[in-house]
């Protein structure tokens, strides 16, 4: 099968200028060299902490940034340095639901009026009445009910806000969706709602997520294959199953043994617990970007960058342990 | 399947449109009861603009219709306040009461006009700045700065005396000195809503630039120009009568508030009423748009929204 | 340790808070009692706006305006904490009971290097000399492992990352030797590898110094990991109390049960979540008799009418639950 999305080596970087009277240009690279591959109908879930790059990373897929390197694939058409007119043809078939849903929704707009902006841009509709079914089936596959279609989004609450987000990612029935962190600012039993009509909704219409979040326990539910992120590069790619039952990645495994378990009897099992912060993205460590917090960190890593290597059929590291 | 009929869902989206005009309006009420100033300029403008609208239909039920223009009355020149003329007469015996109450229409008519004009080129300037970016935006801000660096009433006196004489020359020449502070400020509203989610949701849905401005960042980055405009009403109307009064706006027998003023002026202190009058009315006009526009700040801009918090429960 | 009779810190008795606001008057808190054992860490576990945040606010009497503690008393040592005045209020805040925010800079001043701060907060609240509190300064700086302690007492907040930020924020927290620690998600902002390592800490810290603390969080993987005692609330209720081991592996109110399984867990493969119907009430007209239920598959008829009373339905584990009530 081909993958519906295909990212080669991707960079993406930002020119920030800090210091109010002296200006100093730093290149941050927000996304170094990341490659990925989404089959239709499966969910890849971007995991990493705050910074790393996955947001960028999924922003770049949709081209609302420029790359700075690299390839993006979608459904086998370069889209890497489409023009925006070239572009407008394509975007049908791709959305995006944010993580912040009150800055997400115009609040001068009805719901109606929103979830119909994409059908509206694309002139998916011939006749009003057509229009008016798309948006309200689009309604009620995000689990609204179609009175909401009046509403404006200060009369609602977060997990309606969302859903109405989504009703606009799935009304012009598109083939790929960036999930940024949808059900972040949510409380728990209002993620737990969402994810599942999420999913509901890729098996009903077979779409292809791109799932992106910094909570493992949220990936490990919605994905079925999982890529690692750690400062701008995939550090552990893999099939969900062995990824989270046989992490390989020195991070990988820190990062599973700190998320938190609602389970008080497995407090005392054995974690790994990191010392020190991130790099900063402008002024990365050199060969590994995750030795200075890696406790088997050998000579080698401070100096070589380490390869994605395949250590099992489709489980990739990039690391040297297992070279 | 069918979920609705079109016509009926454009129905209820106009009714839905309608709910929430009505509860923002009655949140104003709320707002406006808790501030006595802003009903107070409130009352005053709405006084000042039913006024001027009288002036407009049926400008012959002011007490001396034919005073508007110039006509003479030898026996009444600079009559002092009676019965008959509550406000006296001027040099040319004319009811000063008739020309100050037909002032307010050429006053607002004009101060409004200004701002109109301001506000709209203010806005075509500030949003193209604040949406494109990059070396449009710096040509566009250094041609607005290069404006501010001129004092206001000097650019619009130098303007005003090319142009000429008359109302509508002074019109836009305080238009040309208005619009650079509504530029900057619909730029710097415009920068921040740029940064919305649903600004970049509109872009990945394949939105165009056009539309993107139009539907999705001017209408969220209005408010504050437009507060700003009422507030700026006043001293447009303040504005317009220093022109007057410099014999640069309203030519003589139109009564114009400052040109009376400025005709006036020779007889003071002994015939007062004739600039005290009028200049009451500027008093009270520019007052009247002060109180409404601090208080349409209070209403509108949640910054500056008294009491308001997010609460945290 | 089960055997010890233990100590009671601090006692919440009928505890109503109430925030007056434009719209109608919010009930954040409604009728809640809680008691607070000496040393243990004891978390409050809700959604947004059941009004955890609150009443972790109200023991220190910050409740923002337009709320107000409407009624009831808190009982710290002896003397009820809602009737105290400023004066006597501000000797307690900062120096016996402390609190550490979500947001670490809204506990440090970022014109004023860090050490600085610090030892004035020392000088103030504990009455020593400069010297002294420097001391003091450097220990806690010490105890919560931050790297370079004499450094980073000359550094300004904005050059340290929020992780270290927040070990700043606990330094402070604990420099004063505090009775009781009031944490508001202290680990929410911070990345998971961080939040790890910053609630480990914390743990150890308040065993170290034998200091109670009361964990406001959102997270119930948070609260298992590090609890002894677990409270949750619901629209302003408390609606269960106890043990964190026999709430996590016998949870009894309808809304516990529903949210601890509605949770995706990373240690578990899940087709499906569970979830709970329906949405959070109105605390401006909350549901009459038991507020949780219009979403209780459970609910019947006396629940819908009654408010049900707290039930010791087993050895120090409370629920606020018909389902509970001695026939």
């Amino acid at each position: 099968m081909e993958p519906l999305v295909k990212v080669e080596n991707l960079r993406k970087y930002f020119v920030v200028t800090k210091g109010v009277i002296i200006k100093k240009r730093k290149v941050v690279r927000a996304v170094d060299g990341v490659s990925f591959e989404i089959y239709p109908g499966e969910t890849l879930g971007l995991v990493g902490e705050s910074g790393c790059g996955k947001s960028t990373t999924g922003l770049t897929i949709l081209r609302a940034y420029k790359p700075d390197g690299g390839r993006i694939l979608f459904d086998g058409k370069d889209i890497t340095y489409a023009t925006e007119s070239e572009l407008r043809e394509i975007r049908k078939y791709m959305s995006i639901v944010f993580q912040n849903p009150y800055s997400s929704l115009n609040p001068r707009m009805s719901v109606f009026d929103i979830v119909a902006e994409p059908l509206r841009i694309h002139k998916l509709y011939s006749t009003k009445d057509e229009l008016v079914d798309a948006v309200f089936k689009a309604l009620e596959d995000a689990g609204l009910p179609p009175e909401f279609a009046y509403r404006y989004p200060h009369e609602l609450s977060g997990g309606q806000r969302q859903r109405v987000a989504i009703a606009r990612a799935i009304v012009t029935k598109p083939k790929f969706i960036v999930l940024d962190e949808p059900t972040s600012s949510l409380d728990v039993s209002v993620q737990a709602a969402v994810l599942n009509t999420l999913k509901d909704l890729q098996r009903k219409y077979s779409i292809t997520y791109l799932f992106i979040s910094h909570d493992l326990s949220v990936v490990r539910f919605m994905s079925h294959r999982v890529a690692v992120m750690y400062a701008g590069k995939i550090v552990e790619y893999a099939n969900k199953s062995d990824l989270f039952e046989k992490p390989m990645h020195p991070y990988t495994k820190a990062l599973l043994s700190a998320v938190p378990v609602a389970d008080p009897k497995k407090r005392f099992r054995e974690r790994i617990i990191l010392s020190g912060d991130p790099p900063d993205p402008a002024n990365p460590p050199p060969g590994c970007r995750f030795h200075p917090r890696c406790p088997f960190a050998s000579d080698r890593c401070r100096k070589e960058e380490p390869p994605m290597i395949e250590v099992e059929p489709r489980h990739f590291v990039r690391c040297w342990l297992y070279a | 399947m069918t979920y609705a009929s079109a016509k009926l869902v454009m129905k209820e989206l106009s009714r839905a449109r309608i709910r929430k005009l009505k509860m923002e309006l009655r949140y104003a009420l709320i707002l406006l009861k808790r501030s006595p100033l802003t009903l107070a300029g409130l009352i005053i403008i709405g006084t000042l603009s039913v006024i001027a609208l009288i002036c407009t239909i049926a400008p012959q039920i002011l007490p001396y219709p034919e005073d508007i223009g110039s006509a003479t009355h030898p026996e009444l020149l600079h009559c002092p306040p009676s019965p008959e003329h509550p406000f006296g007469c001027d040099y040319l015996g004319r009811d000063v009461l008739t020309r100050v109450i037909y002032g307010t229409k050429i006053s607002l008519y004009a101060g409004a006009l200004v701002v109109l004009l301001g506000l709209s080129l203010g806005t075509l300037i500030g949003l193209i700045a604040g949406y494109v970016g990059g070396i449009v935006d710096d040509v566009l801000m250094r041609i607005t700065d290069a404006f501010l660096s001129i004092p206001g009433l000097v650019l619009a006196l130098a303007i005003a005396a090319t142009l000429g004489r008359g109302l509508m020359n002074a019109i836009i020449a305080l238009a040309v000195t208005w619009w650079p502070w509504y530029a900057r400020l619909v730029r710097s509203c415009t920068l921040a809503v740029k940064n919305e989610l649903f600004v970049l949701a509109a872009r990945i849905m394949g939105a165009r630039s056009i539309v993107i401005m139009l539907k999705h960042i001017l209408p969220n980055a209005l408010g504050p120009a437009i507060i700003n405009a009422t507030l700026d009403l006043g001293f447009a109307i303040l504005a317009l009568a220093s022109l007057g009064f410099l014999g640069l706006g309203a030519t003589p027998p139109t009564p114009e508030w400052g040109a009376m003023i400025s005709e006036a002026r020779k007889y003071l202190p002994n015939m007062w009423w004739e600039a005290t009058f009028p200049g009451l009315m500027i008093f009270l006009a520019v007052l009247g748009f002060n109180l409404l526009g601090d208080g349409l700040r209070d209403l509108l801009d949640p910054k500056f929204r008294r009491g308001a918090r997010v609460w945290r429960i | 340790m089960e055997n010890l009779k233990k100590s009671i810190l601090l006692s919440i008795r009928n505890l109503h808070v109430y925030y007056y606001t434009p719209d109608g008057v919010v009930k954040a808190v409604s009728g809640v009692d809680l008691d607070v054992y000496h040393g243990e860490i004891l978390a409050l576990v809700g959604e947004s706006g059941c009004g955890k945040t609150t009443l972790g606010y109200s023991i220190l009497n910050l409740v923002p305006p337009p709320g107000r503690i409407v009624s009831g008393s808190i009982i710290f040592e002896g003397r009820d904490l809602t009737r105290l005045s400023r004066k006597e209020l501000d000797e307690i805040r900062g120096k016996e009971i402390t609190m550490i925010f979500q947001d670490p800079m809204a506990s440090l001043n970022p014109v004023f290097r860090i050490g600085d701060q610090m030892i004035d907060v020392v000088v103030h609240k504990l009455r020593v000399d400069k010297a002294e509190a420097r001391k003091i300064v450097l220990n806690a700086l010490k105890a919560v492992r931050l790297p370079n302690p004499e450094e980073i007492m000359h550094r300004y907040p904005h050059e340290l990352s929020g992780g270290m930020l927040q070990r700043v924020v606990i330094a402070m927290a604990i420099s004063t030797k505090p009775k009781l620690v009031i944490a508001d998600e202290p680990t929410t902002a911070l990345d998971v590898t961080i939040q790890a390592a910053i609630l480990k800490l914390l743990v150890e810290l308040a065993r170290e110094i034998n200091t109670t603390v009361i964990l406001i969080t959102h997270n119930m993987g948070v609260v298992a990991e590090v609890a002894d005692r677990v409270a949750v609330m619901y629209a302003g209720h408390i609606i269960e109390v106890g043990n964190v081991f026999d709430v996590f592996s016998k949870p009894l109110h309808p809304y516990t049960k529903g949210l601890l399984s509605c949770v995706p867990r990373v240690d578990i493969e899940v087709e499906a979540l569970p979830t709970i119907g329906g949405d959070v009430p109105s605390l401006i007209n909350p549901p009459p008799g038991c507020r949780f239920h219009p979403r209780c598959p459970y609910a019947s008829e006396k629940c819908r009418r009654e408010e049900p009373p707290m039930i010791e339905a087993e050895p120090d584990h409370f629920v606020k639950c018909w389902l509970y009530a001695k026939r």
